[in-house]
């Protein structure tokens, strides 16, 4: 990669509406000068205003064609309002200097992003490759698709890593990638889950894995509660996702039989005790054959 | 109000036999007037040389409104997220969704596309109130309803004690009451099957509970239309509706017409999407076309009208009907969503979203029918374009639809696209017919205009027809429609521009000015003591059956917005 070109997006006041901010990405900055960049159109809550209008844009005067060499810092006080942040961007690296609303990376196909504060709802929706990053915690459904669509329309490629906590159905109808949540998740982890994994470090709340077909959750905390509809597979001594390996024993569930599915369950043995009592025929029968 | 003075526009009328004359049209107070009366100091002239001007079209079959349609939006949040249009102040709302949109879309669509009057046809009677609601907030187009009297249990008894008057009076009253204009059957007594049995009936099965076959039901309330001498009679969805083999149902529900005591003009039973009532063979995997031979029948017997229902494949539909057995087997196909319905007394219904794909064997079939029975009717006044709007596509697809009608190439070049070996079992392939403008003229404005028995006042450019003009940006004379059909169906998606009630509402395809249309609605004439005799009865039948009393029941003309009463005159005595 060649020499990186940086905008720094400063944000002029703290906005009072959300503000939809699509066109801060990396893709409609390529190849536009400065002042075309200030045209661009931000709407704010509704209304469509120009980028200048509500945001101080330092960087070149001319945007290199390359997406993948372009890198915008977004700032200011009151960045918890922008929406679609990096709304299908598909290369290149946005860092965003503190919070910011709903729907970060929605539909991005590569490049990077960086929170360094906390992220809004659908953290990654749909999202088909490239990472990001939150350092404090985020809203639900990260990386899933929005209501009413077919499982599977997820989050299909990529990787999101969340320093913190994560809200509840995080990767519904997730198709492929990677979910690594450092902290704790809300309900309904992995709902209608086709593909991918989620690993929860901390603990989760009910129903991990409900109507998912295939693909992996992994929680390594306490789980509130699990489906009936769950079979018990087996012990496992550790699980490893990618570079993080959790070097503890793991009961597999096989989820959810009520859909017919094949995806896989593993909960952390030792944190959950009284969850697994009711399979303990099953567990020590299977120890005994270990 | 405005006055407007149309130059030199290529006019199709057929209603008034002009077929492609230039010729100046004049518009005052709302009503088209002699060009020589429009005052030219104060009038808008427009230059429409070059360009088509067609009466505003008219939908007869449309689910534009009421409790199913919200029901729909509701289960259909996907629908919605990437068709949205912000408002744009003062007079634009923001407009959403594709196969179930809002009611500001579904106005701004059809004055687009330079239809300005559109049917909802059907609505349970106890949940009229809401379409109502609802049709009052789409603007742009005049609108009316049809009421479901299919499984109506106060019906069904009237009919089996054989109180054929009562049943008349009670329709009339039930009209009235609705504040709508038309009857709709609905898989004539498969609702009251699907609520004890839990399956549909066909044409001569007993429905469970009365001595009565679906025939019954549909001969019974043809002759209380005849009787009340209903404009547009009855609008009839025809049993078994999406089985294989269907055909010879629809076939013999069309020549129930012969036994009809036929009174008053006009034709007595309207097949409505008849492609979905068009499959032939005993399976999905063997199903076939019966286009050409509904086409036949529709051909000899000058009682029966019917309308295409129309798939558009490679579009998301949203199949929403009061024929619920058949929505149950629908779901059981699809595997997605689902919602059902079961009104009071009246009527059940649902929901599945659907869609219909290009390569598919079956969707490809039932693509052809809809196109070979109009292609192959020989009189156009009594066959209507339609989609079943959301049933088999979204209403803004007519364009592509009029492309197929109006060019062979057009349909030839779709072809290429769906499944092979579908069509080599579907007559689609060997039609040579191509519609001309005057034709779609016919089919989108002229016959619907007759059909609802509005030709009076609308339909039709002559002077003292109410001003909806549609001009598109064509110009038959120089351009092969037959060749450009893309050129074709864009002029009609986007129409140069629409007039509805003497004001210019669209331009260029965009909108410039939001008006509110009427909710037409009939009230047949009951003597009185008639009227006394049928609320006493449904007094008690109301205490028997609802869970509401009848004062609540009926629907007050100041709960519509612009109420058009149209009077008739029956034969009850």
């Amino acid at each position: 990669m060649s020499v990186k070109s940086t905008y720094i997006v400063k944000l002029k006041y703290e906005p009072k509406v959300p503000i939809d901010a699509r066109n801060i990405s990396p893709n409609t900055f390529t190849g536009k000068s400065l002042n075309d960049i200030l045209k661009l159109s931000v709407l704010e809550g509704g209304i469509s205003v120009e980028l200048k209008d509500l945001f101080d844009v330092d960087g070149p005067s001319n945007a290199p064609e390359d997406v993948n060499s372009i890198e915008i810092l977004i700032e200011g006080f009151g960045s918890g309002k922008l929406r679609y942040i990096g709304y299908r961007m598909s290369g290149g690296r946005i860092v965003v200097k503190g919070d910011v609303g709903h729907f970060a990376g929605y539909r991005m196909s590569g490049g990077s992003i960086l929170i360094e504060g906390k992220a809004g709802s659908y953290v990654g929706a749909k999202m088909k490759g490239g990472s990001i990053e939150v350092m404090k915690g985020c809203g639900d459904c990260v990386g899933g698709k929005l209501p009413g669509e077919k499982p599977g329309k997820g989050m299909s490629s990529g990787e999101i890593i969340i320093h913190g906590d994560a809200g509840s159905q995080v990767g519904v109808g997730m198709k492929g990638g990677r979910i690594i949540i450092e902290g704790s998740a809300g309900m309904l982890c992995g709902l209608n889950m086709m593909g991918g994994t989620i690993l929860i470090q901390r603990n989760c709340d009910l129903y991990p894995g409900a109507r998912m077909t295939a693909g992996r959750v992994i929680v390594g905390g306490v789980v509130e509660g699990i489906l009936p509809s769950f079979y018990f597979d087996s012990i496992v001594p550790s699980v490893r996702v990618g570079k993080i390996s959790m070097n503890k024993p793991f009961a597999m569930f096989i989820a959810d039989a009520i859909v017919g599915g094949r995806g896989s369950v593993y909960i952390s043995l030792e944190e959950n005790k009284s969850l697994i009592d009711q399979y303990k025929d099953l567990v020590e029968e299977r120890i005994e054959v270990e | 109000m405005v006055q407007i003075l149309i130059k030199n526009g290529l006019v199709y009328d057929p209603l008034n036999s002009i077929n492609g004359e230039v010729m100046d049209l004049g518009v005052k107070n709302g009503k088209i007037v002699d060009p020589s009366e429009v005052n030219l100091n104060e009038a808008v002239v427009v230059d429409a040389s070059g360009k088509v001007v067609l009466p505003g079209g008219i939908d007869i079959h449309s689910h534009i409104a009421g409790p199913k349609v919200n029901v729909g939006r509701l289960i259909r949040p996907e629908d919605h997220y990437l068709t949205n249009i912000p408002h744009k102040p003062p007079f634009k709302r923001a407009e959403t969704g594709l196969t179930v949109p809002n009611v500001f879309r579904i106005g701004y669509d059809y004055a687009r596309m330079g239809y300005t009057f559109v049917a909802e046809p059907a609505t349970p009677p106890l949940k009229t109130r809401h379409t109502h609601e609802e049709l009052n907030a789409i603007p742009m187009i005049d609108k009316m309803a049809f009421v479901l009297v299919d499984s109506n249990w106060i019906v069904l008894d009237l009919i089996q004690e054989s109180r054929r008057d009562m049943l008349t009076a009670y329709l009339g009253w039930l009209l009235y009451a609705t504040k709508t204009y038309s009857l709709k059957i609905v898989d004539a007594g498969s609702d009251a099957a699907w609520m004890i049995k839990g399956e549909g009936l066909s044409l001569d099965d007993q429905v469970p509970g009365y001595n009565l076959t679906p025939k019954d039901i549909i001969k019974a309330i043809a002759e209380s239309a005849q009787q009340l001498n209903l404009p547009h009679k009855v609008h009839v969805h025809c049993n078994r509706l999406g089985y294989p083999g269907n055909y010879s149902i629809t076939i013999e529900t069309m020549n129930l017409t012969k036994d009809l005591k036929i009174v008053s003009e006009g034709p007595a039973l309207h097949i409505t999407h008849v492609q979905f009532t068009g499959y032939k063979g005993d399976s999905w995997g063997s199903l076939e076309s019966g286009g050409e031979d509904i086409a036949n029948v529709l051909n000899v017997n000058p009682y029966v009208t019917l309308d295409m229902g129309q798939v558009i494949p490679g579009r998301p539909a949203t199949t929403m009907t009061a024929d619920a057995p058949f929505e149950f087997v629908l779901y059981h196909l699809t595997r997605w969503k689902w919602s059902t319905t079961d009104t009071e007394v009246e009527t059940a219904s649902g929901i599945v979203p659907y869609k219909y794909k290009k390569k598919s064997y079956v969707n490809t079939v039932q693509w052809a029918i809809g196109l070979e029975v109009v292609l192959l009717s020989k009189d156009l006044w009594r066959v209507f374009l339609t989609t079943d709007h959301p049933n088999g596509g979204p209403f803004i697809d007519y364009p592509v639809v009029m492309s197929w009608l109006m060019s062979k190439r057009a349909r030839e070049d779709f072809m290429a696209k769906l499944n092979r070996k579908a069509l080599k079992k579907c007559v689609i392939t060997s039609i040579d017919r191509e519609f001309t403008l005057y034709d779609i003229a016919i089919i989108t404005r002229a016959s619907p205009a007759k059909l609802l028995g509005l030709e009076k006042f609308k339909g039709h450019l002559g002077v003292g027809a109410d001003a909806d003009i549609a001009i598109y940006d064509i110009d038959p004379r120089t351009l092969d429609l037959s060749k450009d059909y893309e050129k074709v169906s864009k002029a009609f998606r986007r129409a140069y521009m629409t007039i509805k009630g003497g004001e210019i509402i669209v331009k260029d395809g965009e909108i410039v000015k939001q008006v509110y249309g009427r909710t037409l609605y009939v009230k047949p004439e009951i003597p009185k003591d008639m009227i006394v005799e049928i609320e006493k009865y449904l007094d008690s039948a109301f205490k028997k059956y609802y869970s509401i009393s009848l004062r609540n029941f009926f629907i007050d003309e100041r709960e519509l917005r612009n109420p058009m009463e149209i009077p008739l005159k029956t034969s009850l005595r």
